[in-house]
Formats: structure tokens, sequence, C-alpha cells
């Protein structure tokens, strides 16, 4: 059988230097190694550049709306549990606008993979602070210190219930389709946390800061340790924090025949 | 004999008003008459005042009442103005002692307002100026003696006051005691204690005069509330995925749905957001899906109804509206988002909206829905209100004898394109895992890649226009409903839960009346060819129809209907005669 062709001819209008370069081409390779037909895989995107990706490789991929990729995917893979799923979006559109649904996801453990990709800036809106911009940080584009605290993604994916949690980098394309790879393989809900550079908008985390930050686990730790390094700061943490098994949403809804003749019994007159 | 009653059984939530009035609208169904049967109540678990509104020989309510079983004297106090001159007055002997101050749960606005007619006195003395036929029980007593003759506590059995007040009111009526026993058994998996109750209550009444309830032909054999009206049609349209967050007055649909689901994905979903976005994501992967909420959750809704437009989405979204804006009173009813329904989400966003007039009406637009949504790939938002919700009513059988296949698909699955441009602007539909394909909120080419080229943008718009002037063609036979006078002085226009209390207002009137009703409001009918005489709007909001009226015809008079409450036939014939004595404004004001 023939390679299946992941790429698309959509231009690719991400700036140069960009992390989403590395997460599409993870991505590319994550699912070719994995044989998935480009049928039966469904790209989902919220609205930010990330979400772009939808364009650019080939599947039966969905562009919804700022915040609700996670929503309109899971009515997409609980209709349809032969689909691989995978959401994209950015930290501003999973953990700021889409917090919600993101939340709702890990209590459902439906068969999802969240993709988040991370530069902390809302880029396509030109520099305002994302959901993981530390606070008292002032990037070029805004007006002040950005005075919220972070979200801690992490944290917020185990607190929710999410079964496979992992962080990554844009620019360590094999170690990221690595985890990729773990992710779309694990039975429930999924979330990577894929930390990228923004080029254009955020000129403190660069290239430079984050490749002098991150350090990969050598395993998954136990619970207690995973925890600890989900909230480490100054080096960042990369690899599978945290994997468990229970049963997904798709297995706890129970499926059953009913008779319509005996439902419209219950409401007879009875002369 | 032609039977026409109108009466009210009231009491506290939870003081089981709700199991009074299924017997009561279940014995006269059982007698084969027409019956409706309204439930008012608070937006609280216990305590408020809540009652059934029931009319019988006709399917809308009717003013002023015939009788009025009293399970608590809030319910006196409450509804007694309404009541006809030697109307039937069935209450506890001991609620006359009290007067309207002595009742916590009463609003204070009524107090004051029997105050300032009757003054604060015990009810047996605001009662003797009136012609009422006062059936005073000693509830006390006779809850005394159903305790001894169960050989039950009376704690345990004092819940049978319902039953007690309900069958002495009943049998007064004239119904007979066979048909009470049988809609008790009914009601009840344990009904010995009820059937007591029954028995001890109607001996207490036996001697008084008594109306007479004549057995007719019986055509209509389930007994169904608007909302399991909907969701039994919903099922037999073979529905595949259902969402939903719980809201007043839709979750009741969606309940049933979900008990009955069968193979039915059902989905309590975190918010409205996310429950019409899941219920998107499964009618792309092809299944047929809709959503059920009310105005607050619509509201919500609103920027997914603007990506199912955009990106051609199959959907149908049941909106139950309810006294709004805002929250407004989350049990009470009202037509105030029918603009809101038409204009919603952002853009030139194209829907079909469809409003239905009863039980049987939204039985046939439900998958009349599903048929246009699927049909033309967009939203079908159908309209139904409260009011509807949570009356029960009388329906053939045969009303559910339908199905509607299963959606299906063909094409080529090479080089799909999700947007194709055709004829009539309709693109073949394959689902995903079918083919390839990019679904797209943003402007898209043929294939669903996102374009900003001014050329594409233009024939994406004209597509969807091509598209929605389709769906006015293929609705055009039944966008509108026509009863009354072909040479009427006054034509009524309206939609939805009025209907039944115009086609029997128009019946009843001394003018010559004719009554369009709007069963298609988007795309919007033009109705200018029918319009007889004077235009009267009769609507319950503050004149969204008469708005849209206005593009097409002239309106002369404007009934509205503004207190929350049902639009009762007495008042549509006051409207009339309003309308025809030249007067441009009407506010509708009865109910309590």
């Amino acid at each position: 059988m023939k390679e299946p062709e992941y790429k698309t001819d959509a231009w690719i209008q991400w700036c140069p230097g960009c992390g989403n370069y590395g997460i599409l081409k993870a991505l590319r390779d994550a699912v070719s190694e994995l044989k998935i037909d480009p049928k039966k895989l469904v790209i989902v995107g919220g609205i930010g550049c990330s979400s772009r990706i939808v364009y650019y490789i080939r599947g039966g991929n969905v562009h919804t709306l700022h915040g609700r990729a996670i929503p309109v995917a899971s009515g997409i893979k609980l209709s349809n549990p032969e689909l691989t799923v995978i959401v994209a979006g950015g930290d501003g559109d999973i953990l700021g606008i889409g917090m919600g649904h993101f939340v709702a996801l890990g209590r459902r453990n439906i068969d999802l993979k969240i993709f988040i990709h991370d530069n902390s800036v809302y880029g396509l809106t030109k520099g305002q602070a994302g959901p993981t911009l530390p606070s008292g940080v002032k990037l070029r584009a805004m007006n002040y210190e950005n005075a919220h605290d972070a979200v801690n993604p992490l944290l917020l994916a185990f607190a929710s219930g999410y079964t496979f949690i992992a962080r990554a980098y844009a620019y360590h394309v094999k170690e990221l389709k690595k985890i990729m790879v773990e992710a779309i393989k694990h039975r429930g809900s999924a979330v990577v946390d894929i930390l990228q550079p923004c080029a254009t908008y955020n000129e403190l985390m660069t290239k430079d800061w984050f490749e002098k930050r991150v350090y990969y686990l050598e395993s998954i730790p136990g619970e207690k340790v995973a925890i600890q390094k989900m909230k480490e700061r100054e080096r960042i943490p990369l690899g599978i924090l945290f994997k468990a098994e229970k049963a997904t949403f798709e297995e706890r809804i129970e499926r059953f025949d009913v008779d319509l003749e005996k439902v419209l019994e219950k409401k007879a007159v009875l002369y | 004999m032609k039977v026409d009653l109108s009466f009210v059984i009231g009491g506290f939530q939870g003081g089981g008003v709700e199991s009074a009035g299924q017997i009561a609208v279940r014995a006269f169904a059982m007698k084969g008459h027409d019956v409706l049967g309204s439930r008012e109540y608070h937006s609280n678990i216990i305590g408020a005042h809540s009652y059934y509104h029931i009319r019988v020989g006709g399917k809308a309510l009717q003013m002023p009442l015939d009788a009025l079983i009293a399970l608590d004297a809030e319910s006196v106090f409450t509804h007694f103005q309404n009541l006809k001159n030697n109307g039937i007055l069935i209450c506890d002997r001991s609620s006359l002692e009290k007067k309207a101050s002595q009742i916590p749960s009463m609003s204070k606005a009524l107090k004051k307002r029997i105050e300032l007619s009757y003054g604060d006195f015990p009810l047996n003395q605001i009662l003797e100026k009136l012609e009422f036929r006062l059936i005073a029980l000693p509830m006390a007593e006779l809850l005394k003696s159903l305790s001894k003759s169960v050989e039950k506590p009376l704690s345990s059995v004092s819940r049978a006051l319902n039953v007690i007040g309900t069958s002495a009111g009943l049998y007064l009526l004239g119904v007979d005691e066979f048909t009470i026993r049988k809609a008790i058994e009914k009601q009840f998996r344990d009904p010995d204690v009820n059937l007591r109750a029954m028995e001890i209550a109607i001996e207490e009444v036996k001697g008084e005069k008594r109306g007479e309830i004549p057995s007719v032909e019986k055509k209509e054999n389930l007994i169904v509330s608007g909302n399991e009206a909907v969701a039994i049609a919903k099922l037999r349209s073979q529905i595949e995925f259902l969402s939903f967050y719980p809201i007043t007055p839709a979750t009741d649909e969606a309940l049933f749905i979900e008990e009955n689901r069968g193979r039915v994905i059902t989905v309590q979903a975190e918010d409205e957001i996310s429950a019409l976005g899941m219920a998107l994501g499964a009618s792309i992967a092809g299944l047929r899906a809709t959503v059920s909420t009310s105005g607050p959750g619509f509201s919500l809704m609103n920027e997914m109804i603007s990506f199912a437009v955009q990106a051609e989405i199959p959907i149908v979204i049941t909106l139950w509206m309810r006294a709004s804006p805002s929250t407004g009173i989350a049990t009470r009813t009202g037509q105030q988002d029918l603009l809101h329904a038409i204009f919603s989400g952002h853009g030139d966003a194209f829907k079909i909206v469809i409003a239905s007039g009863d039980h049987e009406e939204a039985i046939e637009d439900v998958s009349l829905s599903f048929k246009l949504a699927e049909d033309f790939q967009m939203p079908v938002i159908h309209l139904l209100d409260k009011y509807i919700a949570s009356s029960l009513t009388t329906v053939a059988r045969g009303k559910f004898e339908f199905s509607l296949p299963k959606r299906e698909f063909k094409g080529d699955s090479e080089s799909y394109q999700r947007y194709r441009l055709t004829e009539d602007g309709v693109s073949p539909f394959l689902p995903l895992g079918m083919s390839t394909m990019i679904v797209s909120s943003l402007e898209h080419d043929e294939y669903g890649f996102a374009t900003e080229d001014p050329e594409i943008r233009e024939e994406m718009m004209l597509k969807r226009m091509r598209k929605f002037k389709k769906v006015a063609e293929s609705v055009s036979k039944r966008s509108y409903s026509i009863y009354g006078a072909k040479d009427a002085d006054v034509t009524i226009v309206s939609f939805g839960s009025t209907k039944n209390a115009i086609i029997e207002a128009i019946e009843r009137s001394e003018h010559a009346a004719k009554f369009l009703q709007l069963r298609v409001l988007s795309p919007f009918p033009d109705i200018s060819k029918e319009i007889r005489g004077k235009v009267l709007c009769v609507e319950s909001n503050a004149g969204q129809l008469s708005l849209l009226l206005k593009s097409c015809c002239r309106v002369d008079s404007v009934a509205r209907k503004l207190n929350a409450r049902p639009i009762y036939v007495d008042e549509v014939l006051m409207a009339i005669d309003d309308a025809m004595k030249g007067k441009e404004e009407v506010i509708l004001s009865e109910g309590a």
C-alpha cells in the first residue's frame, strides 16, 4: 500500500520561526507512523494561528469557533468511535475562552487528544497576554505588565481528571512526535501542553529561553512526584507526567433497545 | 350534549397538584371529551402556589371559571375572583378562617390587591358577599376517617388531601365514580389509600346538585404534555444524538428522551454552547442530531448557530420560549424569542424558523424540521413555549405513527468538495470518515479551504442565499394556515400557542373574522394577498410579530399579552371587538 499523503497544497501562513512548524511536522510524522487513514483522521481546530493546522494536514478536518473545538470534537468522537480525533488550539483558545470545556472533557475522559499550542500570547490579534503568560511580564505589544497570574495547564488537567498528561517542546520534533504517538494510542482524554515560541510577539519566551530551561523526565513519575514536576518553574520538565487507566465516557453510557410502542402505552388514556 | 367547562385545581407545590391535575385530565379524556390541562407553577421546589387550569370541550383556556378546587387557602385567594357567579368553590373548611395576611407564601402584591378590594378579612367574610356555590369540606375529619379506615397513621394519609378535593370536584362536575376510580388507579402505583380517599370524598358530597358529563365517541387515545409530544416525535424521527443543558421548560423533553433513549447518544453538556457544539459535531459525523433549550440557553447558542449556517451543518434546535428578557420568569410562558430566533447568530445567518400551534402540530413539525435541516444543511429552530411544554392534552396515537428514514450518504469520496457550488446552492453531504474534507467556519472555497478572495466570497454568499430561496419555495405551501370567514371584516395574524384560543374566538365572535396562523417564520411569508378588513396581530410579547408583518402589510391593531400567562379565548374575543372599534393597542391581562 502506498504511504498516504498527509500534506495539502495550502500555503502555510505562519510567521518565519513560528513554533507551529515544529508541531505540524511532528503531527504529520505521528499520524504517518501510526498509519492513520486520512479519511479516519479528524483534526478539530478552534481559532487562532495554531488552529490553521486543519488546512495543512490531510484529514476530515473541522475548523470551529474560538474555544469551541472540544465540544465539537466530543460530538464527533462519540458519534463515530472509529475516527482518531485530535483537537488543536492555542493556550488562549483552550485555557482562556474554552477553559470550561477543557475541564468538562477531563471529567468525561472521552477518547480525544488535546494538543495545546502554548505560546502565552494571542498572536493573530497581535500580541495580547495569553493565559499561560506569567504575571508582571510586559511583552512588546502589551500596554502594561500582565496583571493576571498564569494558569498551570498540567495541574488544571490533573484536577479535571485527564488520564494522560504530557508536556513537550515544539522544536524537539522527534521527542514531540513520540509523545503525540503515545497520546494518540492512549485510551481516554489526553492533553499535551506543547511549549512554543511566538517569534513575533513573545520576545521573552524565545527559542533560547526555552532551550536553557527544558529537560526530559526519564520515566513517568509517580503521582506525588508528578505534581511537584508540574509545579516546577525555573526549569521545565518535558515528557509524560501522568498516565492512568479509567473508563471512557463512551464506555460509561449504557445503550440498550427500547420499544417505543411500550413507551406510548404508558401514555394511553385507557378507556 | 356539548360539555364546556373551565376549572382550576390549586394547591402548594409538592402538595399533589400535579397528580390531581393529571387525574382530572384523564377522567375527562376517558369520557371522550376534548381536554387541555395547563400547568402553572413557580420557580420553586416546594411550598409556592401552583395550579392546573383545565378546559373541557375545547383545547384553549377560557375565563371565567366554572369551578375552583382549592386544596389550600392561598388557592382560594388566588383564583376566587376568576370564578363565575354560581360557580362551584370546593375548599377545606379550615381555609375559610384564614386571612390573606396570614399566608406567608402568598405574594405581597396579591395580598395588597385583595386588601384593597375586600379588606384583610377571613375568607368566609369575603365570600359571604359573593354568589358562589361553596362546598367546604371538613378536610381534617375526612383525613381522620381515612386514616382509621385504611389503618395507617394520619401523617401518612394526609397527602391524599389532593385526591379528596379532586374527587369531590370531579364528582360535582358530573364525572361518574367509575371513571374517577379508573383515573386514580392509573395515576398511582399503589392506589388503595387514594381510592378509599375518593370514596370518602364522594360520600361527603353525595346529595349535592351535580352536573352531567356524558360519554362521547372516543377518538384520541394518548395523554401527553408538549414536552413529551416533541420527545416522542424525535424518537420516532430516529434521532441519534441529543445534547442538552438543564433549563426550564426544556429539560423535561430532554429527560424523556434520555430515559427512553435506547441507542440514541444523550449527553448532558457543561453549558448550552457545548450542547450545540456537540450536536453539530455529531451531525458532521453523519448522525441525526438535536438540542433543546429555552431563551437564556438559546442566547448562549448564538455563535454556534452562526457556525452551523456558515459550515452548512444540519441541526434541529427546539426552543421552548419562556417569559424573558434575561432570567425573566423561568416557569411562565411567553413568545418573546421570535425575533431572537429569526435573527440569531451574527452575520447573514440564514436559518429556518418553524412555530407550532399545539401538541399535534408540534409532532408534525418535528419530523418536518429534521427533513428541512438535512435537505438544506442549515439550522432549523422549532419554536414552542412553556404553555405547550407543560400542558397535557389528548392526542390521537396515529399522530405518532410515522418514521423518518435514517440519514443516507452517497457520493464520490475522492476529491470531495464539501461546499461544491450547485444550481440550488445545496452541496452533496458526506459525513466525516467517508472522505477527507474540510468543514469550516471561515469563509472557504468549494473544498473548505479558508479564503479571503473577493470572487469566491461573493460566490459563497450567493450560494447560501440561493439555498435559502430554495427553502422558501419548498415551504411556501405550508408557511401559514387559514381559518374562518373568507370575506372577513377582521384578519387576525398570530403564531404559536395562541392558535386554539384564536380559532375558538373567531367561531364565537359576532364579527366575521379570519385567522392567519403563521407556521414558518423564517423565511418570512408574504401574506398581503390574504388580508381582509382590519389587521389584528395577537401575540405574547411587546409586538415582535407586528414589526415583521409591517414588511408585507398594514397592522391596524396589536393585542399584546405581557403578564407571562397564556392567552384565553375570551381575551381574543375582546381584542376582536376592540380592533373593530378602531383601538390600536390592547393589553390582555387575564390569568393568575
